[in-house]
């Protein structure tokens, strides 16, 4: 089965460098596959290329999908790490 | 004979002039070119120990940078690790290796080259800098694939000083140049947020990027003069040399109850090389040396080795102190030197005294190094890693016998003040009974926080539980403090928290004596504790209102608002 949440970014810098290498680290813990889809492109959502490539910013909504093992911890550290990410701006 | 002016993004600020030295990139479009395929096996270990050699490199480059230039410099490196494990970059590689027709240079030239120009074609300028980070890793990985030794820091002129001109400035070449020669950076290439002008602001160091118009032309003068505030470089006389950094917070004229005064402001060390850095910030000291980046290389130290580097720290300080910690190994630092054990909780396993004690022959030679350099000025030695006053008498048992072992061998000797680091929460709650066994005692608030937290630091996660701001934590440093007080010690903290403008008037309040930082804070502590007038009522005041909080969101509040009060 595969999990899928829309996320919107909300931080003030976007997906930049060090929001995007938290992710790219947080992704990796997980066996699972971990895609990002926004707009027409799907990216590795453990690739940091990958995720540059879509040059999203604050205000982007994107879909993330998720499958494997364990999914279900995946999709909940992921989420969780947009909120932190959020809280730390402020 | 009229001035050619150049203009450029000031991101570093400062005034410079001097003779001019020009860094020529590394020829990563033609490396391996001609090299044939041998084999895809060959090619693909190529490959494979090419990536484990970058991978090392920036391991230890990202070790030393958070030590010594903080969290912020060495998420560069984290960045540039994660461009190694990318499935999409070093994973596309391979399979395109696999192909047999082109080796493993014109592999990753192919694949980095689509990811630079990827990036350049998206509109935000911060995603455009990142390019220059797949170029960055890309030149590494060729370097180690050809075996090429191109170390910035042999080609740099032996002597002189001289403003660095650079295509691109990667982060690696900047932290390898000797700084204390360098006047200023010019670089074609690169915004505020580049590498490159992070790195100059940490230094110190007066700095211009993006200077594209007449780049040419810049390059073969032989002597600049360049603003890093304003933004502008130009042709000047050869004859004068200026350097002119403005930011070492040196305006700072303090009062009589500034809370600058009885306040020492020292520097956290990892090397004899970082003195320069020490002298531009003006440290009244150095308040931590961290050996272990002596034995973090392929080969140990020999005695003499130690000697020599210690011997230069204490010298170069004198007529200050200088408080050196003896091997903190393990937890997030390796040694491949050492071949120390896996364990499944580093920083609860066996690292710092604990390796130390177990290894007395190490210890040894690494405390008669310290007794010998002893002679050349003020020195204190200070232990990592202590739960127990018996382990704080073992490692003093073997200061003394390696006192002894030195003077049978006829060396001279200085006095010596020993200190012991507090970190963990049982040797802080024993804080007076520790303190009639030592000298001082040095507060790592890093570890500190970790371990009352029970929150790994190195954990991204957990970042904002594992807080210094946490009223445990600053109600431990202050029974620390006062226990020292006590029994006539007194207490530095040497954590990143000693860098933290916002806690170095909290630290005054009750009473801790030193702050140790990393030589780029100094100025703004200094700057925040020189404006400062305070009572000792108001500090007082200051200090119940932040024990009274439980939360480390209260605590924050009551120190903001002590300092625009």
């Amino acid at each position: 089965m595969m999990l899928t949440r829309e996320l919107t970014i909300n931080n003030k810098s976007g997906l930049h460098a060090r929001p995007a290498s938290l992710w790219v680290q947080t992704a990796s813990r997980f066996r699972s596959n971990v895609k990002i889809k926004h707009g027409n492109s799907v990216v590795d959502g453990k690739s940091i290329l990958g995720i540059l490539s879509l040059g999203l910013s604050t205000g982007s909504v994107f879909e993330l999908l998720v499958e494997g093992e364990d999914e279900t911890e995946a999709i909940v550290a992921l989420e969780k790490l947009m909120i932190d990410l959020e809280t730390q701006d402020r | 004979m009229e001035n050619k002016i150049w203009h450029g993004l000031g991101v570093s600020a400062g005034h410079a002039a001097g003779p001019t030295w020009y860094l020529k990139g590394f020829q990563a479009e033609t490396a391996g070119e001609t090299s044939q395929v041998s084999s895809i096996e060959e090619e693909r270990v190529r490959l494979q120990q090419a990536v484990l050699r970058t991978e090392q490199n920036l391991t230890g480059l990202e070790e030393k940078v958070r030590a010594e230039q903080g969290e912020e410099v060495a998420q560069i490196f984290v960045a540039h690790k994660l461009l190694l494990s990318d499935p999409s970059f070093i994973g596309e590689a391979y399979q395109r290796l696999e192909k047999g027709q082109l080796n493993a240079e014109q592999v990753l030239r192919e694949v980095a080259g689509e990811a630079v120009q990827m990036l350049q074609s998206l509109e935000d300028p911060y995603f455009q800098e990142r390019a220059v980070d797949v170029q960055d890793v890309l030149g590494q990985l060729l370097k180690n694939l050809q075996n090429v030794q191109d170390d910035v820091s042999d080609l740099f002129p032996q002597s002189g000083n001289y403003i660095v001109l650079a295509d691109e400035l990667t982060p690696a070449q900047t932290i390898a140049l000797p700084k204390d020669r360098v006047l200023g950076f010019i670089v074609r290439q690169g915004g505020k947020t580049s590498h490159a002008a992070i790195l100059a602001r940490t230094y110190g160091i007066p700095a211009l990027v993006g200077v594209t118009d007449g780049w040419g032309d810049l390059t073969a003068q032989k002597w600049l003069e360049l603003d890093g505030e304003e933004g502008w470089v130009q042709s000047s006389a050869e004859n004068q040399v200026i350097f002119a950094n403005t930011d070492a917070g040196d305006e700072v004229i303090s009062g009589e109850n500034s809370l600058l005064q009885g306040m020492i402001l020292a520097a956290n060390i990892g090397s004899p090389g970082d003195l320069s850095l020490v002298r531009k910030f003006k440290a009244q000291g150095i308040g931590l040396y961290r050996t272990e980046f002596l034995f973090m290389g392929e080969e140990l130290p020999s005695e003499e080795d130690q000697l020599e580097a210690y011997r230069q720290v204490i010298d170069d300080c004198s007529p200050h102190l200088t408080v050196i910690r003896t091997l903190d190994i393990g937890g997030d630092k390796k040694a491949p030197a050492l071949n120390l054990p896996q364990e499944k909780n580093p920083f609860l396993g066996v690292r710092a005294l604990r390796f130390t004690l177990r290894r007395p022959e190490l210890f040894r030679q690494q405390l008669r190094a310290i007794w010998r350099a002893s002679a050349a000025g003020p020195t204190a030695v200070m232990f990592p890693m202590i739960a127990t006053p018996e382990e704080l008498e073992e490692a003093k048992e073997n200061l003394w016998a390696a006192r002894e072992e030195v003077l049978q061998a006829g060396y001279e000797i200085g006095g010596l003040q020993v200190g012991m680091m507090i970190e963990i929460p049982s040797a802080a709650w024993l804080a007076d009974k520790l303190a009639s066994l030592v000298d001082f005692f040095s507060i790592g608030t890093n570890d500190l926080t970790q371990y009352m937290l029970a929150a790994d630091r190195e954990n991204p996660e957990l970042a904002e539980l594992n807080q210094p701001y946490h009223p445990a934590v600053l109600g431990m440093i202050a029974r620390v403090s006062q226990a020292s007080l006590k029994k006539g010690i007194w207490t530095g903290i040497c954590g990143e928290a000693g860098g933290d403008p916002l806690l170095a008037p909290f630290f005054k309040a009750v009473g801790i004596k030193e702050l140790s930082m990393a030589p780029g804070s100094l100025a703004k502590v200094r700057t925040a504790l020189g404006k400062m007038e305070m009572s000792l009522e108001e500090q007082e005041t200051l200090v119940k209102s932040v024990l009274a909080c439980a939360r480390t969101s209260e605590v924050i509040k009551v120190l903001q608002s002590s300092k625009t009060s």
